[in-house]
């Protein structure tokens, strides 16, 4: 636990917060567009040569706009994942064919999520802001982006000093012992984001028409992006397949 | 010395700065902002206080839910709800009983259905669609949160409620017969009845949790 809470705390704020936070980053609508779209040709087409050959064409474009290093991170996650549900699967069913298809499910969603993964999290929060959405929504999004892997990470200690009772004593404390100092933990966590968000006069009180925020405009490297990604997703419907 | 209107103004990347933290925070700064009194700024009649610890709990049950995620490969129909129900109804009926307003458990559920609805629009959709449903009959019934009756009860109600929001998506949207989706059988069963009784379990022991968490002073 206390391994997976390390690994996801140093991955996290690289995956999320430090790999694009300049003016080079993906505009988010883009982004959703393609992850979406991406996923959704995924999910409907029956034709798994077709999926095959979109995966492919999608890789290619996503390293070509900068997205190598994220795929690979986001790949650490996926990759384990599909490994441990395509055996699984397979256990189960009693079928190696079985355990391939989620495997390469779990690939289409690890292609189609990696574009949501690179935009900054202040992009989708600027965007919100740009489009007049209510504050709450902007401020529960970078919660659920930024404090996943805090909360991993109280969980792991709390877990840790679970493991530190004496031999067989841990057998004695109950799960929900446990509840109280991890909750205790989350209060501290919250109070202290509270603290923080009151002290730099922040209000969820949506009245207030002035921000901070700079609007995030597409680029050109944007229309590029879904352009092509749609080209592709087109391509792989209705090319004939040579084999 | 220059206000931070001015500062932004002045460096159209200033708002670059902040990002380390949550620079949201210095939205309300601005402007005709700076002169309002933060604790009078709230949003449907929660503070910022409410939604950071809803939000928060929010992330509690995106983080226990994805630790089961290996095993809702599978199969069995109801399988992802079960082993997700006794974390959802733990941490909400904690985060609702903390808060104690309406809307507490739409938001946890937003913040948990957040990530689902950027990925997978459709699970978002489901969870928020349940969490507002067992929110509106809680208020229906109860008209607060008051009682501790209504905190188990829509605690245990938002795990519940995926499983027949779920067949609805199945049928309304999706346009598939349910005998191809779900074919009832004992394990199913089993499911069904272990997501009830672990919504329950799990609703009770929250509300165990932050009574111990009231009584010791941790929580207001």
């Amino acid at each position: 636990m206390t391994a997976i809470a390390k690994g996801v705390s140093a991955a996290a704020p690289a995956a999320f917060g430090g790999a694009a936070t300049g003016s080079h980053a993906l505009h988010p609508v883009a982004a959703l567009l393609v992850s979406i779209g991406s996923f959704a040709f995924f999910v409907a087409c029956p034709d798994l040569r077709r999926v095959g050959v979109f995966m492919v064409a999608l890789l290619i474009l996503e390293c070509l706009v900068g997205m190598g290093r994220a795929l690979l991170l986001s790949g650490l996650f996926f990759l384990p994942a599909g490994i441990v549900m395509a055996l699984t699967m397979s256990w189960v069913c009693g079928d190696p064919g079985s355990g391939w298809s989620m495997l390469l499910r779990l690939s289409a969603l690890w292609l189609s999520e990696t574009p949501l993964l690179v935009v900054p999290e202040m992009s989708f929060v600027r965007f919100l802001a740009q489009v007049h959405a209510p504050r709450v929504l902007g401020l529960c999004l970078l919660i659920t982006l930024r404090f996943t892997h805090v909360i991993f990470h109280q969980i792991a200690r709390v877990h840790a000093a679970w493991r530190t009772l004496e031999r067989g004593g841990a057998h004695r404390v109950g799960v929900l012992r446990m509840a109280v100092p991890l909750m205790s933990r989350v209060l501290d966590v919250s109070d202290c984001l509270s603290n923080s968000l009151e002290m730099r006069c922040f209000t969820v009180d949506a009245r207030q028409p002035s921000s901070v925020y700079r609007p995030v405009t597409p680029t050109m490297r944007d229309a590029v992006f879904v352009g092509a990604a749609t080209a592709w997703m087109v391509g792989a419907l209705m090319c004939p397949m040579p084999w | 010395m220059s206000s931070p209107v001015q500062s932004t103004r002045n460096d159209p990347e200033g708002s670059h700065r902040g990002e380390g933290s949550l620079a949201l925070a210095a939205d309300a700064a601005t402007g005709s902002g700076a002169s309002h009194h933060p604790a009078a700024g709230s949003w449907a009649g929660f503070s910022v206080r409410d939604i950071v610890f809803l939000a928060v709990s929010g992330v509690l049950v995106l983080v226990f839910s994805a630790l089961t995620s290996p095993l809702h490969a599978l199969g069995i129909f109801g399988l992802p709800q079960m082993l997700v129900s006794p974390f959802f109804s733990f941490f909400l009926a904690i985060g609702v009983m903390k808060v104690r307003k309406p809307g507490s458990a739409s938001i946890i559920t937003l913040v948990s259905a957040l990530l689902a609805l950027l990925m997978r629009p459709a699970s978002g959709l489901t969870a928020l669609v349940t969490g507002l449903v067992a929110e509106l009959v809680v208020m229906i019934v109860f008209r607060s949160y008051r009682r501790i009756a209504s905190i188990v009860i829509v605690a245990s109600l938002v795990p519940m409620l995926m499983v027949p929001v779920q067949i609805l998506y199945y049928l309304l949207v999706l346009h598939v017969r349910l005998a191809s989706v779900i074919s009832f059988n004992a394990a199913v069963g089993g499911v069904l009845a272990a997501t009830v009784i672990l919504s329950i379990l799990g609703a009770l022991a929250g509300t165990k949790v932050a009574r111990e968490l009231i009584s010791s002073g941790r929580m207001k």
